[in-house]
């Protein structure tokens, strides 16, 4: 099977809104493609609209949603660690899933991003070596996403890309970085 | 209108009010006024009833009027017209910047590669085969990720590899396989030198900068960002880096340039050489080759790099001249004695980058991205000790004789010579001296050959071997004699090279062999002599650095116990005073590379230094000369 794993983050930054960023790896865990975004920041109308669900709107309808489309390279699965991005699989037909990472302090301890929070509603699936979520909607989104991890070879690392994804988001945005 | 702040229109006008309601009441008398921020001036007017108009407020008057009901037919309501206020939200994408990954990093397909169907290589599941030494499991976790050095700036040649994934993970999954698993620092010292065109790999002696080269280099050839590199190191050490290659990176093929002047040109224009090795005296006689504009090497690694310390030598020259895209330099004491020595070395890496009149903090600041050191007390915790014994031993009587008289009459002659003097002379005193501090040339005494047997005695009774050190051969070849019962073999200058490795081989495997004696020279650097557990600095050198890297061909990676060294030196004896000069110099490195400043501008042995050793006073013509002695 073709592997073309997306792991796609986003981040929140108290002053400057969110950043999305979207790695493409082979099954290797080898870089193909990488997107961020330039910083979101919703205005108070999206605010006053959107309320709790302001983050889902942003994350998984705007940020996700762009990333996803700007890539060249069509992704097998999509793999997030933040449930905001799980809004993403209404508008695209790859699975995606979010991985509850083991060490949530992963990020850089010099950043000032964190991780948006949710309210979607989520299914955790047994059985696996990582303890990965879909959407509860999304009916047959566990049985895809299981196809798919069946391929990943045993060692390959499912939550290391995401330090990959918010170390270049630091880079690209200095900003970011606590001084 | 209430709202209005012009004060003039703020006020009913009598005419105005007249079609407003009135009201008796005093209050109403005056204009209850709109709100303004003008003040305006309130007129009263004459109280008559028939002629007073009252000014009362709007919601006074309202309450009076009759309520108007306007009524309108069904049918019409249809056709009011209702106005909405529209809100846009944004809602166009999120502005993204990206890159495509260029195919070039990929690993160059191994045998057993198969296609992951993207039209690149992928391999099977299959495993790294890791050595378990203990510690396997614990490095197996580690991550090594790649850093961008600090000189990159574009943005994309950035997150290419901040992007890439950790260092193992790369290792894994392109099968390459290592004799033993690498320490997390040398993971980090590949990961160091990975992405940078100029670098330093300062690791003490022992650590392993030849496995970190190797193993970068087969990495940089396998992604393909790397078809030609050039590897110099001193000619003893050529067998050892080939050696070395065929250990860390067996699929590589290594060129030795050597021979005669027809196969050396061969050599140098072959295309199918990814990997050359030449030594520094080789270059010199090939300039003429080395200068053919079309030659260019992808990399260019210097061991032993402390050899071009020396700006004007005819080696820093040409090695200065290689044409090059990358330039590293491997070296244990990238300072031996004084700044320059580094300051020269960055010559080769980047000539103009440092300036000899920097000050310590400006040159500490500029080069911190450009050089790793480590030191084993810091990053091989597990490692055994190395245990100091400073042996202070009195002279024989005869060598005292000896000594004395050749130091007074040698001192009388120096003060005699006036401003003829020079270092030379003191020098050659200094030598003198030292000899005799080792064996008396009248009678072969030594009381430092007296305690080695002694020590010997020991060392091969409990089946251990040991390393002696001296400057001379002569020296060597006396110490051999009465240690015939320990199976002494000898490693120096007049071995000839190509014996040497058999040398090597015997010492380490023969039971009944239990010292080696090697000079300074011969056998101070690249070898790997850890299954000694004792080193004897029958006498010492110039120079701490030499000393430490003398020392630590047995105390290095795979040790297997504490290594005891034990340096000799006549008591109250020119050695002694030699002894603490050395003290200094070892304090000013460790100073330096402590950033803690304050470092003397050169802790060279000056020629007053020199001169002081005898309590002479440095000639007038030569106190100008900035020379260093040493």
């Amino acid at each position: 099977m073709d592997l073309k794993i997306g792991f796609l983050s986003v981040r929140q930054h108290c002053e400057h809104g969110f950043f999305g960023g979207y790695l493409l790896l082979n099954a290797l865990a080898r870089p193909l493609e990488f997107h961020c975004t330039l910083p979101v920041k919703p205005s108070r109308a999206q605010e006053l609209l959107y309320g709790p669900t302001l983050n889902d709107f942003v994350c998984g309808e705007q940020i996700a949603k762009a990333l996803v489309e700007k890539a060249k390279i069509k992704a097998t699965i999509i793999i997030t660690d933040v449930v905001p991005i799980l809004a993403l699989q209404s508008f695209t037909s790859q699975p995606v899933a979010f991985l509850k990472c083991e060490k949530g302090a992963r990020d850089s301890a010099a950043s000032q991003l964190v991780k948006p929070k949710s309210n979607l509603s989520t299914q955790p699936l047994s059985g696996l070596a990582h303890s990965l979520q879909v959407l509860a909607s999304e009916s047959n989104a566990e049985e895809r996403t299981r196809e798919v991890l069946s391929h990943l070879r045993e060692d390959f690392d499912i939550e290391e890309p995401f330090q990959r994804v918010v170390e270049a988001l630091l880079e690209a945005h200095p900003a970011t970085k606590a001084a | 209108m209430f709202h209005r702040s012009d004060a003039q229109n703020d006020s009913f006008s009598p005419k105005e009010s007249r079609n407003v309601s009135r009201d008796s009441s005093a209050a109403a008398r005056q204009h209850i006024l709109p709100q303004t921020e003008v003040p305006v001036k309130v007129e009263e007017w004459p109280l008559d009833q028939e002629n007073v108009e009252l000014f009362a407020t709007g919601w006074q008057g309202q309450l009076e009027r009759n309520l108007e009901v306007e009524f309108k037919d069904a049918n019409s309501i249809a056709a009011l017209d209702i106005s909405c206020l529209q809100i846009r939200f944004q809602s166009k994408a999120p502005k993204t910047v990206g890159m495509l990954f260029p195919e070039g990093f990929e690993f160059a397909p191994q045998a057993d590669a198969v296609d992951d169907g993207a039209g690149r290589n992928d391999k099977t599941k299959k495993q790294l085969p890791v050595q378990d030494d203990g510690d396997a499991q614990k490095r197996k976790r580690r991550q090594t990720r790649i850093r961008p050095p600090d000189d990159l700036v574009k943005l994309e040649d950035r997150l290419y590899f901040v992007l890439q994934p950790p260092l193992e993970t790369l290792v894994a999954s392109a099968n390459l396989e290592f004799p033993f698993a690498p320490f997390p620092y040398q993971y980090e010292g590949i990961a160091f030198l990975f992405p940078r065109e100029m670098a330093i790999l300062a690791d003490e002696m022992g650590l392993g900068k030849t496995m970190q080269a190797i193993s970068t280099i087969r990495m940089l050839l396998l992604a393909q960002q790397l078809r030609n590199v050039l590897l110099v190191c001193p000619k003893p050490l050529v067998t050892n880096w080939v050696r070395e290659f065929g250990l860390w990176a067996p699929e590589i093929p290594v060129t030795v340039v050597e021979g005669d002047a027809a196969k050396r040109k061969f050599l140098w224009e072959r295309k199918d050489a990814p990997v050359r090795i030449a030594n520094y005296e080789l270059l010199m006689r090939d300039q003429s080759i080395l200068d053919d504009p079309e030659l260019h090497f992808d990399l260019v690694v210097l061991d032993e790099a402390q050899r071009i310390k020396n700006r004007n030598s005819t080696t820093a020259q040409i090695v200065r001249s290689l044409p090059r895209s990358r330039s590293w330099a491997l070296t244990g004491t990238p300072i031996e004695n004084t700044v320059d020595d580094l300051v020269n070395i960055f010559e080769f890496l980047s000539p103009g980058y440092l300036r000899s009149e920097m000050n310590l903090k400006a040159i500490g600041k500029a080069t911190r991205d450009h050089i790793l050191r480590r030191t084993k007390d810091k990053v091989l915790t597990e490692m055994p000790p190395k245990m100091f014994r400073d042996e202070q031993l009195e002279l024989t009587p005869s060598q005292f004789d000896s000594y004395r008289s050749a130091e007074d009459e040698g001192i009388v002659q120096l003060e005699d010579m006036g401003e003829m003097l020079t270092i030379q002379h003191v020098f050659e005193l200094v030598l003198r001296l030292k000899q005799i501090c080792n064996f008396d040339p009248a009678t072969g005494a030594s009381c430092k050959m007296e305690q080695l047997e002694a020590d010997m005695e020991e060392i091969a009774a409990s089946g251990k071997k040991a390393i002696v050190f001296s400057q001379w051969v002569e020296t060597l070849e006396s110490i051999a004699r009465p240690l015939q019962r320990f199976g002494p073999m000898q490693y120096h200058g007049r071995i000839p090279s190509k014996q040497r490795d058999g040398v090597i081989q015997q010492f380490k495997e023969d039971p009944s062999k239990h010292v080696i004696l090697m000079s300074y020279g011969a056998g101070s650097v690249g070898l790997n002599l850890q299954f000694c557990e004792y080193v004897f600095l029958f006498d010492r050198w110039w120079n701490p650095a030499v000393e430490d890297q003398a020392v630590n061909r047995a105390h290095r990676i795979g040790a297997k116990g504490a290594v005891t060294v034990t340096r000799m030196m006549a008591a109250d004896t020119i050695e002694q005073r030699i002894h603490d000069v050395l003290e200094e110099k070892r304090a000013l490195f460790n100073q330096l590379f402590a950033e803690t400043g304050g470092v003397p501008k050169s802790a060279g042995l000056s020629q007053d230094e020199i001169f002081g050793l005898f309590n002479l006073k440095t000639p007038k013509p030569a106190k100008s000369s900035k020379d260093k002695a040493a």
